[in-house]
């Protein structure tokens, strides 16, 4: 049962803070998503947390900081992202389309007998039972996809497997991909991103965890 | 590229663009830094959250929304969430730390002339010292205490010798006016 405001509101400056642990703070979430007035109240706590975080001072990192950080992130020095055909970098390409998405504001889904290679077809990822657990993003060409699940808490780290389904009826195995954190990201090689019609997350033991519809 | 906005770094650095990376990194590491050391006050544990924290802006670049504000601002949250989570993994609790920070951001805020800095303008911290300022001593302590010292409204009430009802209180009312007062500067032309 969702909680009520006078119960919510003591707990939103710690909210704010990032102080609230597990069942508080999912209580809190719960309760913010269809309340709009608690939701702008923490909002409005967490811009004062923000501006609480500006008042410290800059400060200098010990020296060789920026190299360490450069070989934790294990960047390639001189290949183009379009040469690589790990696991990493496909997620980051597709991470890369994400965030064209979320900086122009709109959704912005394609289709053409011609699509080009900025082409972002985006459908939203249901469990057989029809919750809404994340997104699946589809761009490039060949097509990478970016499954993005952060909130969907029952789920399996995995490995998946996915089946994708076109458009022709054909359907191509790929995988295993496992989500790090909510995410994960595949290239499709052999699949054009304007014939994809359905994305499947199947789990080891067979089962449908959750699919995306792109018709 | 060295001219290239935050946002369009961010998005290359996740792409796995080294040269983007590097100057992401050169970009921010102090503000990056300065948060960690801010709340841990200690170089080499501040180093390590300053590097993961550069790690995860990379790892999830995809999350970030231009309309919810700045990569300044989203990236300090993150450092200080990753900060805060560290201060309060450590089995000690380094009260001598947040004693000295106390002391530090109550120096800070006595010595800012809120209306100007020695070039005539006036960043975003000092706006926010000037506005802490304003706060009531005790409403101030208790923002400091939890934002930057990571401690619970709980542990606030037993280090202020006050009922947690007070504690909090004094947490939300030190927070609702101080984004009044930034606010309130913001609209002003």
């Amino acid at each position: 049962m969702t909680a009520t405001c006078p119960e919510i509101e003591p707990q939103l400056p710690e909210f704010a803070l990032g102080l609230l642990d597990g069942d508080d703070r999912a209580r809190v979430l719960d309760h913010t998503r269809s309340c709009p007035t608690c939701d702008a109240r923490a909002k409005g706590l967490i811009g004062a947390v923000d501006d609480v975080t500006a008042a410290l001072a800059d400060t200098d990192p010990p020296p060789g900081f920026e190299s360490r950080v450069l070989e934790r992130l294990d960047l390639p020095t001189s290949q183009p992202v379009g040469a690589r055909r790990s696991r990493v970098p496909m997620l980051a390409a597709a991470a890369v389309l994400l965030v064209l998405v979320a900086v122009v504001g709109t959704l912005v889904v394609t289709r053409s007998s011609t699509s080009s290679p900025e082409a972002v077809r985006q459908a939203t990822m249901r469990t057989p039972s029809g919750a809404t657990v994340g997104r699946a993003t589809i761009s490039g060409d060949p097509a990478a996809v970016l499954l993005a699940s952060p909130n969907w808490s029952t789920a399996a780290a995995g490995p998946y497997r996915l089946r994708i389904v076109t458009t022709s009826g054909a359907i191509h195995q790929a995988g295993p991909v496992e989500l790090d954190e909510g995410y994960a990201g595949y290239g499709l090689d052999g699949v054009h991103p304007d014939d994809v019609q359905r994305i499947e997350m199947i789990t080891p033991d067979g089962t449908l965890a959750c699919s995306a519809d792109f018709s | 590229m060295a001219d290239a906005a935050d946002d369009a770094l961010l998005a290359a650095m996740s792409a796995g663009d080294r040269e983007a990376a590097s100057l992401f990194v050169r970009r921010h590491q102090r503000r990056v830094f300065g948060v960690a050391y801010g709340v841990l006050g200690d170089r080499a544990l501040a180093d390590d959250v300053a590097q993961e924290a550069f790690l995860r802006a990379w790892r999830h670049g995809s999350t970030f929304d231009a309309r919810r504000g700045s990569v300044t601002t989203w990236l300090s949250a993150l450092t200080r969430n990753l900060a805060i989570d560290s201060l309060r993994s450590q089995r000690v609790r380094p009260t001598v730390h947040l004693e000295d920070h106390l002391l530090r951001v109550s120096e800070q805020v006595r010595d800012v002339d809120p209306n100007a800095t020695s070039d005539g303008t006036v960043d975003d911290r000092e706006r926010v010292l000037a506005a802490l300022r304003t706060l009531p001593v005790d409403q101030c302590r208790a923002v400091v205490i939890t934002a930057i010292g990571g401690r619970t409204a709980l542990e606030l009430g037993e280090m202020e010798h006050i009922p947690l009802g007070t504690a909090k209180t004094r947490v939300r009312t030190g927070l609702r006016r101080l984004r009044e007062a930034l606010d309130a500067e913001r609209v002003q032309p």
